[in-house]
């Protein structure tokens, strides 16, 4: 018993001991249920629907549905893992993945074009999230381009789009999400960045878990068969209202160095814009961008 | 159509033993023909509509012939590429050579690849893609640079 609770711990879940009472946690923990999640679908989405499962454990939701997919898993099929052993972010950085207490969710989305129709996608898969967080009255957050969700500049959900398939199509992408709903202190410390979680902006409680799956999951389908028919056009306008770098004072650092300038949107590809003091714009495909706390004068 | 998939295209012609390729796509119809010397003109038919300009498509053309050549041939940023099979890059995007930046690179020069493997990964806008070795061999050579960005078609790997 002690073994298991200490394992739980190790991933991050805050078990508290009671003397004389035993095992509690701080709040209650509402499991994944595929069948819940699909329930909650409005119908329009279930009809669209591939496979939809919830595990306890993967090494990565996204790692899975990539391996599935080689196997001819269905266009719109969604994995969702209560824990991660090896959850990714970014050029291999860790995900962390406490169990029970967060979202983190994969998406295998199917395409007869090439790869150079995706462009954009992922932050069209950001929007989707944005609608999401809407649908569950949640304000304050942003995308920060290319598709970090931030609140009060603090990370609340993260985003990673793989893709597989033939260069000219038939393609495929694996649109991997994870939403903070509710992270313990211990797991904020470690995260090295600064980061927030849902039940904090909705103040307190995060939204119920399954009900948010849905949410996300009905948004995403929306959403990637808008894309799948009229690409990132379908999104330049949703995109810029939740675009959290336009006007924002930038350094943008990438493999040709770094610069400063002024977040001036993305472009009809999806690609970031930022107007260099010197008065051109560049656009931006790949790189780093933080914004700059003191902003320079004009 | 774009003119990146034109380039596809004049590739698959110039790796294949066909004389003519002709794509309809929609309303738009690209016909590529070989001429005697190993060289290549795009043409659009008459009753199809102009889609991509001929001037830009031009270049692309040059530099598929270019590959043709049997001996190692020099890049335009004057590397060498030593004979056999290339593997190019899917989209533009920044190259990795390695899954993070403290692990040792997906493959070496001299190193035997099964069809598969990965390579390496090219990243734009967070969108990863594993470039996988489509042969199996000996890695010939590595033309991408870690952390630098590449075009799309850009030959990425040699395996031999």
């Amino acid at each position: 018993m002690w073994k298991q609770i200490e394992a739980l711990r190790a991933r991050g879940l805050p078990v508290e001991a009671q003397a004389g009472r035993g095992y509690a946690l701080p709040y209650a923990v509402e499991l994944l249920d595929a069948a819940a999640i699909r329930a909650a679908l409005p119908a329009a989405t279930r009809a669209r629907l591939g496979a939809l499962e919830a595990h306890w454990e993967l090494d990565s939701t996204s790692s899975e549905l990539l391996r599935r997919a080689a196997q001819g898993a269905p266009d719109l099929s969604f994995v969702l893992a209560e824990t991660q052993s090896a959850g990714r972010g970014r050029r291999g950085r860790a995900w962390l993945s406490p169990p029970a207490l967060n979202l983190y969710l994969s998406c295998l989305k199917r395409f007869e074009t090439g790869y150079a129709a995706l462009s954009g996608l992922s932050l069209a898969a950001g929007v989707a999230l944005m609608r999401a967080l809407e649908d569950a009255g949640i304000a304050g957050a942003g995308l920060k381009w290319p598709n970090d969700a931030l609140a009060d500049g603090r990370k609340l959900a993260g985003i990673l789009v793989e893709l597989g398939g033939e260069f000219l199509g038939p393609c495929h992408a694996v649109i991997g999400i994870g939403v903070n709903l509710r992270l313990p202190p211990a797991l904020r410390a470690q995260a090295g960045q600064p980061v927030t979680d849902l039940a904090t902006l909705a103040g307190g409680a995060p939204p119920a878990r399954n009900a948010f799956a849905a949410r996300l999951v009905a948004r995403l389908v929306e959403a990637l068969d808008a894309f799948a028919a009229d690409g990132f056009a379908a999104f330049a306008d949703a995109y810029a209202r939740h675009d959290l770098l336009r006007g924002r004072a930038l350094r943008v650092s990438g493999a040709q160095g770094a610069f400063d300038g002024i977040g001036a949107g993305v472009d009809a590809r999806g690609a970031l814009r930022v107007h260099r003091a010197g008065g051109d714009i560049v656009t931006v495909d790949s790189a780093e961008v933080s914004v700059r706390a003191a902003p320079e004068a004009a | 159509m774009d003119l990146r998939k034109i380039k596809k295209l004049i590739d698959l012609l110039e790796e294949s033993n066909l004389a003519e390729l002709e794509i309809k796509e929609g309303e738009e119809v690209v016909r590529l023909s070989r001429v005697p010397k190993g060289g290549i003109t795009v043409a659009a038919p008459a009753a199809a509509p102009v889609m991509a300009p001929a001037p830009a498509a031009a270049p692309a053309a040059a530099a598929a012939a270019a590959e043709d050549m049997p001996a190692a041939v020099a890049t335009a940023s004057g590397k060498q590429i030593p004979e056999g099979h290339i593997v190019r890059a899917p989209m533009v995007g920044t190259f990795y050579a390695a899954a993070t930046p403290d692990a040792a690179p997906f493959v070496q020069v001299g190193q035997q690849v099964k069809a598969g493997d990965t390579l390496g990964i090219i990243e734009a806008m967070k969108m990863f893609n594993q470039i996988e070795a489509d042969v199996s061999g000996t890695v010939l050579a590595v033309l991408a640079e870690n952390g630098q960005p590449v075009e799309f078609d850009e030959p990425l790997f040699v395996i031999g």
